[in-house]
């Protein structure tokens, strides 16, 4: 038997106020270590969803971060178009060579299905895109669940391109892309070789989509009365193994797909721009460019180069991300402030509970001074009831708060797009634990200090 | 072992000084046993009191095993109180959260020295008291002739040189009562401990080897 043991005593003896203190320690703890867990979780999946890429070229309306919530994140439509002249110098132009690109690979975006996005592109993708890197550094490429990517590469882009403008030119070609009242009366069917889809993870497991499924895509998003494109009944041939970033969320059709559907024109300006007034092929409209080059610093170089460019601009996923996250981090900071104040409230709960208690305590303090208790051992006493029931309810919160992670996570992602697991005890945990552990423990010093001062002669009982 | 010189405690209520407890000279020998008597309000309880440390004397000397208690600070005198002094309440003043066994612990506990040995000795005395079948037992639980026994091995539990004992006979019967101090008596002479005892019985007193009538040992005010 000893002090401690005494303490723990006192604890079960008020064990409802034991508990309700706790318990409201462990509310204010589990909010902090919930924010913590969230924030961490959202940093590290807009971290992980860079694909591997440097930079997003994205059209000059909108700001930097819209083309990466659009691009990278999927969390926004995009802001406008790019023209296809501006692939070209990133994919084999001057630009190219002088910044020693990696890869260019053009997307279309504006399509939707279940709620996800359809995006047209070219399969280089596939082969490009990595899910973080292993221990040697190397990039985790891309990997197939089941099925195959469909075959749209660089030059059947350029092929489409050609011919389309070719058809766009001829006088006595009837055109199909033209804007008007009656041109769903016109629905056509696509080429098969076009209608083929990959999915991502998420959405195969959301929507059922397997290889072998079809899927009729929805022209912007899909609310009540948007436009379906019957005129692609799209077949999937492949399921993507997760990744942990947006692509699990993603659809990925041709780009010729895309450029051709319903309702999307593919030509910037109906103007032709080339000889003659002709259509050239670089007026073909992309949504957006995701590159990556050899020089580490070749995006901020590239994006400066931008700058004074009219048709496109550079955004940089890695600044874009972190002022996200700056955004987000102010709010945290807030919410952060807030949950510290329960705490606060919660120990001050423990120092209003304490402290009633030391009138009736009195006569119990009195005897164990008279047994020979020392001052600091009552204090000691009464400010370990505290630390130990602050503690309790501390370490209470941390697994509450992984708890409900664990079994509310699922329904918080759909709502945030963050999937939010019960991840792992961190080493900041046990720090919250402790420092909520020392807030009770100094909550229990004003009550202790009282009644480490009780008069002993006083309420040891009748005088003879 | 108890020696008191020109002692004197003294109470401020309002304007008014109230003398609580007198005593000119008193001196207690090593493993005698006496019983303090005198009537209420005397300053009996007072006298207990300063010679354990609880209360500090307005004037006067209270030495105890050789220590001169004036030149202890507060926790020296805790400490000296929690090695040297074992005490038995008018009330028995057990604590409710505790079990006997605890409760008799308790004693050695705030000495810093509570131990294994500590558990056995309590177990003994606890067993020595006819209580060995009640040691998880709380004091609600024991009768009102099983808890002054309890706190009596409390008040042994950590082998002090002196022990206090305020009337420890509280509201029991006289059968019961005598039991009870004839045990305390027997271990503290076994155990060569020296006992003050505060009673209003005569035939507890009896009991002592010495009786000491309070108001004769008052120092003219």
């Amino acid at each position: 038997m000893n002090v401690a043991s005494i303490s723990l005593r006192n604890l079960r003896v008020r064990a409802l106020s034991s508990v309700l203190t706790a318990a409201s320690v462990a509310l204010g703890t589990a909010l902090v270590a919930s924010i913590w867990l969230l924030l961490a979780q959202v940093e590290d999946r807009y971290r992980q969803s860079l694909a591997g890429y440097d930079a997003v070229v994205g059209p000059k309306q909108g700001s930097a971060l819209q083309i990466v919530l659009s691009t990278v994140l999927n969390l926004d439509a995009a802001p406008g178009v790019v023209p296809m002249s501006v692939y070209r110098e990133l994919r084999d132009g001057p630009l190219s060579q002088k910044y020693g690109v990696r890869y260019a690979i053009p997307q279309g975006r504006g399509d939707t299905y279940g709620g996800f996005p359809v995006i047209g592109t070219t399969d280089e993708m596939f082969a490009r895109f990595s899910r973080g890197k292993d221990e040697q550094g190397e990039p985790i490429r891309l990997e197939f669940a089941r099925g195959k990517a469909w075959r749209f590469g660089h030059d059947d882009l350029v092929a489409f391109a050609d011919e389309y403008v070719a058809h766009r030119n001829d006088p006595d070609a009837e055109h199909e892309h033209t804007h008007g009242a009656d041109e769903h009366e016109h629905a056509h069917s696509l080429p098969a070789p076009w209608c083929k889809a990959v999915v991502g993870a998420e959405v195969a497991r959301n929507l059922g989509l397997d290889v072998g499924g079809v899927f009729i895509p929805v022209h912007g998003q899909d609310a009540p009365g948007a436009h379906l494109h019957d005129e692609a009944q799209t077949d999937v041939v492949g399921v993507l193994a997760a990744t942990g970033t947006p692509i699990d969320r993603s659809i990925f059709v041709p780009l010729s797909l895309f450029l051709s559907l319903d309702e999307h024109d593919p030509v910037l300006d109906a103007t032709g721009s080339g000889p003659g007034g002709k259509l050239t092929t670089d007026q073909i409209q992309l949504s957006a460019i995701v590159l990556d080059a050899r020089h580490p610093l070749a995006a901020n170089w590239l994006r400066r180069d931008f700058q004074t460019r009219s048709d496109a601009q550079v955004a940089w996923p890695h600044i874009e991300v972190a002022k996200l996250m700056a955004l987000v981090g102010n709010v945290a900071d807030v919410l952060r402030v807030v949950a510290w104040l329960v705490i606060v409230v919660a120990a001050a709960g423990v120092l209003v509970a304490l402290y009633n208690t030391m009138n009736e305590r009195r006569r119990e303090i009195a005897i164990m001074r008279a047994l020979g208790a020392r001052r600091g051992q009552i204090l000691g006493i009464i400010v370990l009831e505290a630390a130990l029931v602050t503690g309790l309810g501390a370490a209470l919160g941390v697994v509450l708060c992984h708890a409900a992670a664990a079994t509310l996570g699922g329904a918080l992602a759909a709502r945030i797009n963050v999937p939010i697991g019960a991840g792992a005890f961190a080493t900041d945990e046990l720090w919250l634990i402790l420092a909520v552990t020392g807030l009770g423990a100094l909550a229990g010093l004003l009550p202790a200090i009282k009644g480490s001062t009780t008069e002993v002669a006083d309420h040891l009982g009748p005088m003879s | 072992m108890i020696e008191i010189r020109g002692l004197r405690k003294e109470y401020r209520r309002g304007a008014e000084t109230v003398l609580a407890c007198s005593v000119r000279d008193l001196v207690v020998t090593d493993g005698e046993q006496i019983a303090l008597m005198g009537r209420s309000g005397c300053g009996k309880t007072t006298l207990l009191n300063l010679i354990a440390g609880i209360q500090r004397p307005t004037g006067g000397s209270v030495r105890v095993c050789g220590v001169d208690l004036a030149t202890l600070g507060q926790g020296a005198l805790d400490r000296f109180r929690a090695e040297h002094v074992g005490i038995v309440f008018q009330t028995f003043n057990l604590l409710q959260p505790f079990t006997a066994l605890e409760n008799v612990l308790l004693g050695a506990v705030f000495s810093g020295r509570a131990d294994a040995r500590h558990r056995v000795r309590a177990q003994e005395l606890l067993e020595r008291v006819g209580l060995g079948d009640r040691t998880g037992h709380r004091p609600r639980e024991l009768s009102i002739g099983q808890q002054p026994r309890v706190a009596m091995c409390r008040a042994l539990i950590h082998e002090p040189d002196l022990i206090l004992a305020d009337e420890p006979l509280g509201n029991q019967d006289r059968e019961t009562g005598s039991r009870v101090l004839q045990l305390l008596l027997e271990i503290a002479r076994d155990e060569h401990r020296t006992v003050v005892m505060v009673t209003h019985d005569p035939e507890s007193a009896k009991m002592m080897q010495r009786c000491v009538d309070l108001q004769s040992l008052r120092e003219a005010a």
